[in-house]
């Protein structure tokens, strides 16, 4: 018996130690590979740099003749440059990928069975701002793997080809659906060529397609939308739309998005959407509406109260002598909002004292 | 020759933005971390900073504030390279004091442009 327990725990002894053994031996060559890849990789990151920085025309041509062990140990390095830079430097560094036929091997493995290629491939061709691939790429948003979908919808971004608004918006749903998140980020990347097809997309009978086109014209920051999302704010048959036309106001609206704005807060409308409107109109910064927003502290719904403070502090002045007037008026709930939402405030502007001196110059008001 | 302090978490960036400004001619100082950089502006007083805004240990609007805030390094020429072209960080890097900004991706040519500018605009 314990000649069996010690031949086990001997057993044991060795198992550990040719497992300690193989763990060192893997770090060890993993060190030394990496270090072989960083001495391999050292010369030619300055000829890197140079073209990053000059785009120069010697410089391309040595990258593109480089033994391809070298080219192999820099090309993680100037993948990641690729989406660091922009203009001449960029369309150089580019150059450089389309010389060594990473371009052309990107595209063919935009089609290829294995999930991992077409994901390498979108990122490449993203990065690269392959133009001719949008049509490849707008066909991996109905991928049957999420993974290539997301790449997709990152790599149309980065391509910036406002011809892909429409089938980034048609991803969103459906039976293989995009994050509409990512989407909206994406179609932000496209740029202000990209507006008309949003302004259309808030027409389109899919509520979510709505909602990310909505997202997307409030980071573009597109004026010119205001009507079509007051409308969208007044009629939208979907609840969820109507809550972010209203969040969207807060970024494009004027004071003619007031009065649609003022409406949402009636108490017979949905809670997050009054809500939202509500705190819509302090950031619009209209100061007319401090009245109505001191009115508001006292509304029985917290959220709608709570976000009638935020949004008396996002009026500057006149909102903050509206929350010092509504403390001064008893210990009611309206007053306990005035009173949190400075007390916030304060502690956020003692904060920045902290670290900027002349915040104390500036005052509670800053 | 003029001097340059580049604050970049990013080695990648720090290295091609050194790069290019050495190419240019300015003589550079590089360092990886806020705390780095308030530590060598406060020591070797280079007359422009480009300092990244998210960065360990220290932001770079941080660094802003507290080098417009000392006598020595308040007259400083500081560009801030931020990663997020919101309408928010440019309003806080001009609130915390910086002279200008450049958003990433950027284009070197034009952060060498930006310097010169800004180098100008401190002379007249």
């Amino acid at each position: 018996m314990i000649g069996v327990a010690t031949a086990a725990a001997v057993a044991m002894l060795v198992l550990a130690v040719l497992l300690a053994v193989s763990i060192v031996g893997f770090r060890l060559t993993r060190h030394l590979l990496r270090r072989r890849q960083a001495r391999r990789a050292a010369r030619p990151r300055r000829v890197l740099l140079a073209v990053a920085a000059e785009g120069g025309g010697d410089e391309i041509e040595q990258l593109a003749r480089l033994p391809a062990r070298d080219w192999h140990a820099i090309e993680p390095t100037a993948f990641d440059l690729l989406g660091k830079i922009r203009g001449e430097a960029h369309a150089a560094l580019a150059e450089v990928f389309a010389r060594r036929a990473v371009l052309r091997r990107a595209r063919r493995d935009l089609h290829r069975f294995g999930a991992v290629r077409r994901v390498r491939a979108a990122d490449t061709l993203g990065h690269l701002g392959d133009r001719p691939s949008v049509p490849g790429l707008c066909v991996l948003l109905g991928d049957a793997r999420a993974e290539v979908r997301v790449a997709a919808v990152q790599a149309l971004g980065r391509v910036g080809d406002p011809a892909a608004a429409p089938p980034l918006l048609d991803s969103v749903s459906g039976a293989r659906p995009t994050p509409s998140q990512q989407v909206a980020h994406a179609l932000v990347r496209l740029g202000r060529p990209a507006v008309p097809e949003l302004v259309a997309a808030l027409a389109q009978p899919d509520p979510l397609e709505r909602v990310t086109a909505l997202d997307a014209l409030g980071l573009l920051g597109a004026a010119e939308a205001e009507q079509p999302v007051v409308a969208l704010l007044r009629r939208d048959p979907a609840p969820a739309v109507r809550v972010r036309a209203a969040a969207t106001l807060r970024r494009i609206g004027t004071e003619q998005a007031v009065a649609p704005l003022l409406a949402s807060t009636d108490p017979a409308e949905p809670v997050l959407l009054r809500a939202t409107a509500t705190r819509s109109l302090g950031e619009l910064g209209v100061r007319a509406t401090s009245g109505v927003l001191a009115e508001l502290l006292a509304d029985p719904e917290h959220l709608v109260a709570h976000e009638a403070a935020e949004a008396l502090l996002a009026l500057g002045a006149p909102g903050r002598e509206a929350l010092a007037a509504v403390t001064g008026h008893g210990g009611g709930p309206a007053a306990a909002h005035a009173r949190e939402a400075l007390a916030v405030a304060e502690l956020a502007r003692r904060r920045r004292e902290a670290v900027e001196p002349s915040a104390a110059l500036a005052g509670p008001g800053a | 020759m003029t001097t340059v302090l580049v604050a970049e978490d990013d080695v990648d960036v720090r290295d091609l933005v050194v790069f290019k400004l050495e190419q240019s001619g300015y003589q550079v100082t590089a360092v990886e971390n806020g705390p780095d950089a308030l530590a060598a502006a406060r020591d070797g007083r280079p007359e422009i900073a480009v300092l990244d805004i998210s960065m360990p240990g220290m932001s770079g609007l941080d660094v802003c504030r507290l080098l417009r805030g000392e006598a020595p390094t308040s007259r400083m020429l500081i560009l801030l390279l931020t990663a997020r072209a919101q309408e928010s960080d440019v309003d806080s890097g001009f609130v915390a004091g910086a002279d200008d900004y450049i958003s990433k991706p950027f284009s070197p040519r034009e952060l060498i442009t930006r310097i010169n500018a800004l180098q100008a605009r401190a002379r007249r």
